[in-house]
Order: structure tokens, then sequence, then C-alpha cells
């Protein structure tokens, strides 16, 4: 059984990895607000949704999952669309220009991870990777303060 | 270095799983936030989180803290203060002052939560040699040494 200390090391150590890549996020993002860029990926893995849906995934509740929808909408990056499902709702898509926007945001930051992976022996890297999938899908998820 | 194309090798791979990574750990922010107060916004967490290390803390420490500007933390603050999770106390130091600090409930409900997370963690590292834990600790740090940013 892994010691309490050595385990809260460990979840500190993904929390502050994690906090790095915000950071990061932000300083790095001049396409589009987080918020938004957080929109696009939704809606990438997702597909059309309606905006109720939307603030249903995101968990910021109606009126902001609206701003937020408003935002993109202006910057060219989503559109909204009727429902043909329902006439009075709509549902919001990405337009070619979001799909950029968004491939753009990722290629960003995985050349980020590149660069602070550049001096990295492959057998660190791999012990990393080992470590990290050994890990599995069910550990909880780092979040960027504990 | 090249500028799309995805890297090769152990690297790569490593990108994807990160990558997976941040992926689940935004949905878990979501969830500590939800499991705060359903109508916390999800950014706001870290906020909230800071406090829980601290009795009480300035604006100005927050937004250092968190990395955020004034404006962002006020109004942050003013959100969890509405929904009853966080308080404005004076300040002993300076009677102009003001701090910010968790209420009882909000402090208590966030404890439970770390809590819960922690023994997941330990549920999933039940079976792990302590040596190999401190590895994946080493080198996660080596990452966050090297800025990811």
């Amino acid at each position: 059984m892994v010691d309490e200390r050595v385990a809260e090391d460990l979840v500190q150590a993904f929390s502050d990895v994690v906090r790095a890549v915000r950071v990061g996020d932000r300083q790095g993002q001049g396409s589009a607000p987080a918020a938004v860029l957080a929109l696009l990926a939704d809606l990438h893995r997702l597909g059309d949704v309606r905006v109720g849906d939307l603030a249903a995934v995101s968990g910021t509740g109606a009126p902001t999952a609206s701003r937020h929808a408003a935002a993109a909408e202006e910057l060219g990056l989503v559109v909204r669309r009727p429902d043909p499902d329902d006439r009075r709702a709509c549902r919001l898509a990405l337009t070619p220009d979001g799909a950029r926007v968004l491939e753009a945001h990722r290629a960003q930051q995985s050349r980020r991870l590149c660069q602070s992976l550049a001096d990295w022996s492959d057998e660190d890297a791999d012990t990393l990777l080992r470590l990290l999938r050994r890990l599995g899908p069910n550990a909880p998820a780092p979040t960027p303060l504990h | 270095m090249r500028e799309d194309a995805p890297t090769p090798g152990p690297l790569g791979d490593l990108e994807a799983v990160l990558a997976d990574l941040w992926q689940r750990s935004r949905a878990t922010a979501r969830d500590l936030a939800h499991g705060l107060h359903p109508r916390l916004d999800p950014t706001a967490y870290p906020l909230l989180a800071v406090l829980g290390h601290a009795e009480a803390m300035r604006p100005s420490e927050l937004s250092e803290a968190l990395l955020l500007d004034r404006s962002t933390v006020t109004r942050q603050v003013d959100a969890a203060e509405r929904l009853g999770l966080v308080t404005r106390v004076p300040d002993p130091r300076d009677a102009r002052a003001r701090l910010v600090a968790l209420t009882p409930g909000a402090r208590e409900r966030l404890e439970r939560l770390r809590r819960a997370r922690l023994d997941r963690w330990h549920a999933s590292l039940a079976q792990w040699p302590t040596q190999e834990v401190e590895q994946l600790t080493r080198l996660l740090e080596r990452l966050r040494d090297a800025g990811v940013d």
C-alpha cells in the first residue's frame, strides 16, 4: 500500500503540471478567449448541439453558455441553425473557421509540449508514458489545483 | 522542430496520453464545481481550492496564487459569495481591507470532495510499488519545471 504522503505528492505534481498547461494556454491564446476555445472543443466532440445541451455538458449554466455561444458566433467560429426537431430551438455548429481555430490551438498546445520534452531521453519519455498508461482511465484526472 | 505533423515515437504517444488527461481534467473540474454548488462556474473551482488551504486571503494574494488579474478574482469572489460559498471578512491587519474566506459549509464540502478524490487515488495506486509512484511524481515535476507553458 502506497504511503499517504507519497500519494499526496503525486497528486500535487499532477495538479502542478495541469496548472502549467493552463497558464501556457492563457498566455498563448490570441485567437479566442479560453471559454470560447472550450466551447469549440465541446462542439467538435459532440457535433451540432442545442445551447441547452451544451450548458449541461460544460456545466456552466444556460446564461453563461449562451454568452459564450454569442461570443463565438460574433467571431464567426460557430453558427446557429434551426433545430429540425424543434422549431423554437436552434443548434450550434462549428464553422470552418471555428474548426481551424480549434486545430491551431491544439497544434500550439502540442508544440509547447514537444518543446518542453525536447531534451528528454526516449527512455524517460517511455517511462512517463508507461506509468501514465498504467494509471488507466479509472484514475482520477488531475485538476489545476487540488 | 516541425510545426504540424505529429511527433513520432514515445513523445508522440505521450502527447496523446497527456491530451486525453487535459480533456478529463476539464471534466473533473466540472464535477468538483458541481459538487460544491450546482450553479458554480467550473472556472471558479481553483479559487475555492486555494481558499481551502488557508483561513482567509487578501484579494491580491488570491490574484497571485491563481495567476488571474484582480478584476477576474473580484468577479469570481462576487459570484461565489452570491452562492454562499465564500464570505468577505474584516482584515485584522488593515481596518480598510477585507479578506476572503470559505463559509463553513463550503469548507466542509470541499474537504469531503478532496478526501473522496484522495481515496480514489489511493485505490488506483493500491497495487503500485511506492518506488514507481515516486518515479512518476519525479517525471511530472520535471515536466512542470520544463514549463509546459
